[in-house]
């Protein structure tokens, strides 16, 4: 144990911590690390606090807030940087930590890591969009500037803006445009001629050329914003032509030059007015060149006939008009005469002249015809009457009875049918038999069937008259 | 500044402008009218005496603006930085 001792006496944990600390901060007044950041954390009292690293250790650093407030760039979480600090021991705890008074990002330039941060962030955020610019003005009256009212640059935008445009009204707002506080001013600038009544149609933000360090302030996200924020166009102007900053991407427009400018914010007023000459010169000439149009026109018209012989066609159809009444009339004339002419022959016919002759000899014509027709009729009636009478000799002739009274019989059976075949005879059927004088019924006893031809001849005479057989 | 406010109800200098070119137009095409010829005419006549007023009533004017002690913007006639001088260029 006494090993370990050293001094006989034991030290309390504060005393020890202070003795460390006087030994550590005595022999580390000053370190100088490369190393990767890792757990960044903002405070809300404004303080950085960190740790730094490489692939085996690590140590706490703090950033405290005077310094936060003039980095410029944002410490990312993974950054290289190489730092400048002090080691701190805290007492109270028997920890120590790097008190950071310098970082920077290692093998690029803080201010070039700002603006490539910067430029991501406001990109991501649509600043630089094509959408977002507003057009120019194509007339602009007053214009302001925001640029730093003691340098070459602001002597050369206003000897450009009125050599184009000498009855211009310009509104300067005097801002530094470097170093501390610049950028602020720039912006505060911008906001208060947005507010100004004036109405400026155009602001020109600018500066002339300068190391990047004094063009900085245009890099700054306050400008930036302040210019998004405008509602008057606004054209950029920084530096030279090489040199391009936030400032320049979220302008409307970016001139290379504050003389660049210049010249693209006004338009050169002499073009304008003699532009203005010609458009009053076109605006004469299209008028006359109408009028005289018309007055073509009207010569035109009056030289028609029609104005300058006005009676010409009265008198053409007057005329028109009395050879028609001329033509109408001999008409009239020639149609009174056909008329009159066919009346004539008509009264000269004879059914006109004598009228009944005509009826008399129609009636001796129809006596004649009457007696005519009286005689035929008489003969023909005659005539018929004697050939109805041979033919009523001939029907007595062929009567049954006249037949009869040359000594044949009829029989007949009980229902009146003459009896002609035997076969339809039965036995002891009652038969009626017709004699030339009176008649006897009688039984059949039996029937005989004979194909006597005789028989059959006989029949067929019968009915035939008997004179007229052979 | 009141005289701006009056600007207001008159037409800028560019609408007047470009109706001017159209009227031009519109004559040179011969349409229209007699009737509209001549209030065509009129109104070209009227944009021009518009643009003409509208430049003779501007003037060359510098001014800066600044603020007082209490941060409250005025404006003070510029006379400065006509002729050339040098800062950080």
């Amino acid at each position: 144990m006494k090993d370990f001792g050293g001094p006989a006496e034991p030290l309390s944990v504060s005393e020890l911590n202070r003795r460390v600390k006087r030994i550590i901060e005595g022999r580390f007044p000053q370190v100088n690390l490369v190393a990767e950041t890792s757990g960044v954390r903002l405070t809300p009292a404004g303080h950085l606090f960190f740790s730094l690293k490489d692939d085996q250790s690590e140590i706490r650093a703090v950033l405290w807030k005077d310094r936060v407030r003039k980095l410029t760039f944002d410490l990312e979480e993974g950054l290289e940087v190489i730092v400048r600090g002090a080691l701190r021991v805290f007492q109270k705890r028997g920890t120590y930590q790097v008190e950071v008074q310098e970082i920077v990002p290692k093998g690029i330039g803080a201010l070039q890591l700002a603006y490539k941060q910067l430029f991501a962030r406001l990109e991501r955020e649509g600043l630089f969009h094509p959408s977002q610019k507003k057009g120019l003005p194509r007339f602009p009256m007053k214009i302001g500037l925001v640029t730093s009212p003691t340098s070459a640059a602001i002597a050369d935008m206003l000897r450009v803006l009125f050599r184009r445009a000498p009855r211009l009204k310009v509104l300067v707002a005097p801002v530094r445009v470097q170093g501390e506080g610049a950028a602020n001013e720039i912006a505060s600038a911008i906001r208060c001629l947005n507010r100004n009544v004036a109405q400026l149609d155009l602001l020109i933000v600018g500066r002339g050329g300068g190391s990047p360090e004094d063009l900085w302030a245009f890099n700054e996200e306050e400008v930036a914003r302040a210019i998004f924020e405008s509602q008057i166009p606004v054209v950029s102007a920084v530096g030279h032509e090489i040199d391009t900053t936030i400032a320049d991407h979220v302008a409307d427009r970016r001139a290379q030059t504050p003389t660049e400018a210049a010249e693209i914010s006004v338009p050169d007023w002499n073009q304008i007015l003699s532009e203005l000459d010609q458009r009053k010169h076109s605006l004469r000439m299209a008028f006359q060149g109408r009028i005289v149009r018309d007055q073509d026109r009207l010569v035109a018209l009056s030289q028609h006939p029609v104005l300058l012989r006005p009676l010409e066609g009265i008198q053409d159809r007057v005329q028109a008009v009395e050879e028609l009444a001329l033509d109408l009339r001999r008409g009239l004339g020639l149609a009174r005469d056909r008329a009159r002419g066919r009346l004539e022959v008509l009264e000269s016919r004879p059914v006109l002249v004598r009228p009944l002759d005509g009826v008399a000899e129609r009636l001796r014509d129809l006596e004649r015809s009457s007696d005519r027709l009286n005689r035929e009729a008489f003969l023909r009636i005659e005539k018929m009457r004697n050939r109805l009478e041979g033919l009523q000799g001939r029907l007595e002739s062929l009567s049954p009875r006249s037949v009869i009274q040359r000594g044949y019989s009829l029989t007949t059976t009980q229902e009146g049918n003459v009896v002609m075949d035997a076969s339809t005879l039965e036995e002891g059927q009652k038969v009626r038999t017709c004699l030339a004088r009176g008649e006897f019924e009688s039984r059949v006893e039996t029937t005989q069937l004979s194909a006597s031809k005789a028989a059959g001849a006989l029949s067929d005479v019968d009915i035939s008259a008997p004179g007229e057989t052979p | 500044m009141t005289a701006n406010a009056k600007d207001e109800s008159k037409p800028s200098f560019e609408v007047s402008f470009d109706r001017l070119e159209e009227i031009v137009k519109v004559l040179e095409s011969g349409q229209g009218t007699l009737d509209e010829s001549i209030t065509l005419y009129e109104e070209g006549m009227a944009c021009l005496k518009c643009c003409h007023d509208l430049l003779k009533k501007a003037e060359k004017k510098i001014q800066l603006l600044m603020t007082d002690e209490e941060g409250k913007p005025y404006l003070q006639d510029f006379t400065g930085a006509d002729t050339s001088d040098s800062e950080s260029s």
